[in-house]
């Protein structure tokens, strides 16, 4: 295609890019770099005939909004809000490296920092969610596959049912289960023997509640991409392996596979993704004492009164960096073979 | 080594019947070829012999055990498809390995086994390529070098050949020959290719609509077709065939008169190749009918009339030379002439 003809085509879209993608973006990032103005005070002296005079520190209403009119933005302050103890809290991780005798010390220091801690809970529903989701996606479009025609809608309808439940529905609709009332819940308690059991009141519970859901909601967008690739599966080539030997497990592992990976890849891409950035299910299990992601910051910061724009403009920009480098190996990958062609 | 038995085997599905009654026994090392026009059954046959169809009816015998309820990896058959089913994501060593790896056989005679399947079809230099890297004879040639790798007890091949261009068609054609020569390994070739089929096979199965036409050697079907179907399917040109009337040994039909012949009067269809007719002169010719058109094909000039709305071909010298129109007398004695029945078709015995 010519440079030219090229150009025309891509402008709409480009366009498009860079309004709903780059402007935002690119938004963010400013107003992370800047603060709140502070409020400007005064001092004035009360003076009365029977108590003598006084000063009284005050805030200087129209002071303070002549300036955040001035400056909207707020005040620069460069990479501070970065560097704060809500982020990346360098001076805090310095000081807990200094004091800490032992990794496990400096590790339960920086667990006390939000933003480590709320890494430390995305990282990990991202990194156990993604593969078993993918598993499980994979075992159910294989068992779909194998059904009558006849029950293959019916099954397929059932198996959509968590990714067509709203996110926070579903989460809602677990968190009662697991409620001490609740179906799974009380047999739990009846299970360990113990009327105080409570999962909610467990961080380590809490973690694989949150797991569950996650799998339980993303393996149905699986299940229904590997789905579709099963049907363009060469039926000559499982028909080959049958011929040369191969049992179930090995036509799964050396001819099924193989032929999905593209698809494999596609999942992994998109669930990291969302998976990083997992939010719902924290609001919706009320879990946030135990489980807070990055995400889950931003709405905080956003959330009462104070509405900390920067900070979680600063939390949004972490968040992206995290995505863009979850996603590295891959496109990094997708570049070369595409150089290579 | 085995000798395979179908005890009338039949596939259906609901009330169409895919394979009717097929009953025959392959003998060990035998190359037996079904040949047939698409949708005659031969794939089908092939495939309840390799367990990737269920016989509705019959038993499938693998040297003397019934197979019918056995996985197809339990019937120790090697299978080369017309698509060539190579797995795309392994390269051609990986590809030959296969069946060794997944039986589990001792790896350490992998590489020796591999690198001898692959010298016998010439691919010891393409063995770290991936299939998509190969051209289409090459990758045939990988997945015959598959299927012999395991030295199984039979090989099925369906249309092996079908995918390939002429030239290639014609030496794969060459390699499997001698493979089979060299291995003597029970084989079933299914083809609808009439030369594939004469120049492989010990004996040919011609099929139609699941039915089994004809079972001879190549010469048999070849000098002997059992019906019309059989005749007009073998031999490049098919057998000319025309309508006619039998009266005292004398068949006659429009510009057709042919003495000498032993059936009995009545309408009849008489047969003739192309190759065994010629021209006639003034004292012997039995087809005298205006040329409908000459082919001139290097080595023999084909000449067509038309005898009641059938073409009829007669191979003549290679320097023969005439004009669309002109009138032409065709020598088809008696001794060359096949009669079949005019409503059934089936051969008529002298």
């Amino acid at each position: 295609m010519k440079h030219r003809t090229f150009f025309w085509f891509f402008l709409p879209t480009g366009l498009a890019m860079l309004l709903f993608i780059a402007l935002p973006i690119v938004s963010v990032v400013i107003q992370s770099v800047y603060a709140p103005h502070e409020a400007v005070l005064k001092t004035v002296e009360n003076c009365t005939p029977l108590v003598g005079c006084t000063t009284e520190t005050t805030i200087d209403q129209d002071a303070t909004r002549d300036i955040r009119e001035a400056q909207p933005l707020g005040r620069f302050v460069g990479l501070d809000i970065y560097l704060d103890r809500g982020h990346l809290a360098v001076t805090e991780v310095g000081e807990a490296w200094a004091a800490s005798a032992s990794m496990g010390g400096f590790i339960d220091r920086l667990f006390n920092l939000p933003l480590y801690r709320a890494l430390a809970f995305t990282l990990t529903f991202t990194f156990i969610v993604t593969p078993l989701l993918i598993v499980f996606g994979l075992m159910i479009a294989l068992a779909v596959n194998s059904l009558h025609s006849r029950l293959k809608g019916l099954m397929i309808f059932f198996s959509l049912l968590p990714m067509i439940v709203t996110p926070l529905i579903g989460s809602l609709i677990l968190f009662w289960m697991v409620d001490s009332r609740g179906v799974i819940g009380s047999a739990l308690v009846a299970l360990a023997g113990d009327p105080d059991f409570s999962m909610k009141a467990s961080t380590g519970l809490t973690w694989i509640m949150l797991i569950v859901y996650g799998v339980w909601h993303s393996a149905p967008f699986a299940f229904v991409v590997f789905y579709a690739g099963l049907q363009t599966l060469p039926q000559d080539q499982i028909e080959a392996a049958q011929i040369d030997g191969a049992t179930r497990w090995q036509q799964i592992k050396y001819v099924v596979v193989p032929h999905l990976m593209p698809l494999v890849t596609f999942v992994a891409l998109i669930q990291l993704m969302d998976n990083f950035r997992v939010f719902e299910p924290v609001v919706g299990f009320n879990a946030s004492a135990h489980a807070t992601s990055l995400s889950w910051i931003i709405f905080n910061d956003l959330g009462g009164e104070t509405r900390q724009l920067s900070a979680a403009s600063a939390t949004s920009v972490l968040t992206i960096i995290g995505v863009a480098i979850l996603l590295s190996p891959v496109l990094v990958r997708t570049w070369r073979d595409f150089k290579g062609k | 080594m085995a000798e395979i038995q179908l005890r009338n085997v039949g596939k259906r599905w609901g009330s169409f019947v895919g394979v009717d009654n097929f009953d025959l026994t392959i003998a060990d090392k035998e190359f037996l070829v079904l040949l047939g026009p698409s949708g005659c059954g031969k794939t089908t046959t092939m495939r309840m012999i390799a367990g990737l169809e269920d016989a509705t009816e019959g038993d499938i015998l693998i040297d003397g055990k019934k197979v019918n309820d056995l996985e197809p990896k339990d019937r120790d058959v090697a299978m080369v498809f017309q698509s060539y089913a190579l797995y795309p994501n392994m390269n051609v060593y990986e590809n030959i390995r296969f069946p060794l790896k997944v039986r589990g056989i001792d790896p350490a005679t992998h590489d020796e086994k591999v690198r001898r399947a692959s010298a016998m079809v010439e691919l010891d230099d393409f063995l770290h390529r991936k299939p998509a890297e190969l051209s289409g004879g090459q990758r045939q040639r990988v997945a015959l070098a598959r299927a012999i790798v395991r030295e199984p007890n039979v090989f099925l091949m369906d249309e092996p050949l079908s995918n390939l261009d002429a030239k290639l068609r014609v030496s794969t054609r060459a390699q499997i020959k001698n493979l089979s020569h060299e291995l003597a390994v029970t084989t079933i070739y299914v083809t609808h290719d009439q030369i594939e089929a004469m120049t492989l096979a010990d004996r040919v199965v011609v099929m139609k609509q699941g039915v089994v036409q004809q079972l001879g050697s190549p010469t048999d079907i070849y000098d002997k077709p059992a019906n019309t179907f059989v005749a007009s399917f073998i031999g490049n040109p098919a057998m000319n065939l025309m309508d006619g009337t039998m009266s005292g040994g004398t068949f006659e039909a429009e510009n057709v008169r042919v003495e000498g012949l032993h059936a009995p009067d009545g309408p009849v269809t008489l047969g003739f190749r192309a190759e065994d007719a010629g021209l006639g002169d003034a004292g012997h010719h039995e087809i005298t009918a205006p040329i409908y058109t000459l082919e001139l094909l290097g080595d023999a000039t084909m000449v067509t009339v038309r005898i009641g709305g059938e073409l009829v071909a007669v191979r003549a010298p290679k320097d023969f030379r005439s004009e669309i129109g002109d009138t032409v007398s065709l020598s088809v004695p008696a001794s060359i002439c096949h009669l079949f029945h005019a409503e059934t078709g089936a051969r008529i015995e002298a």
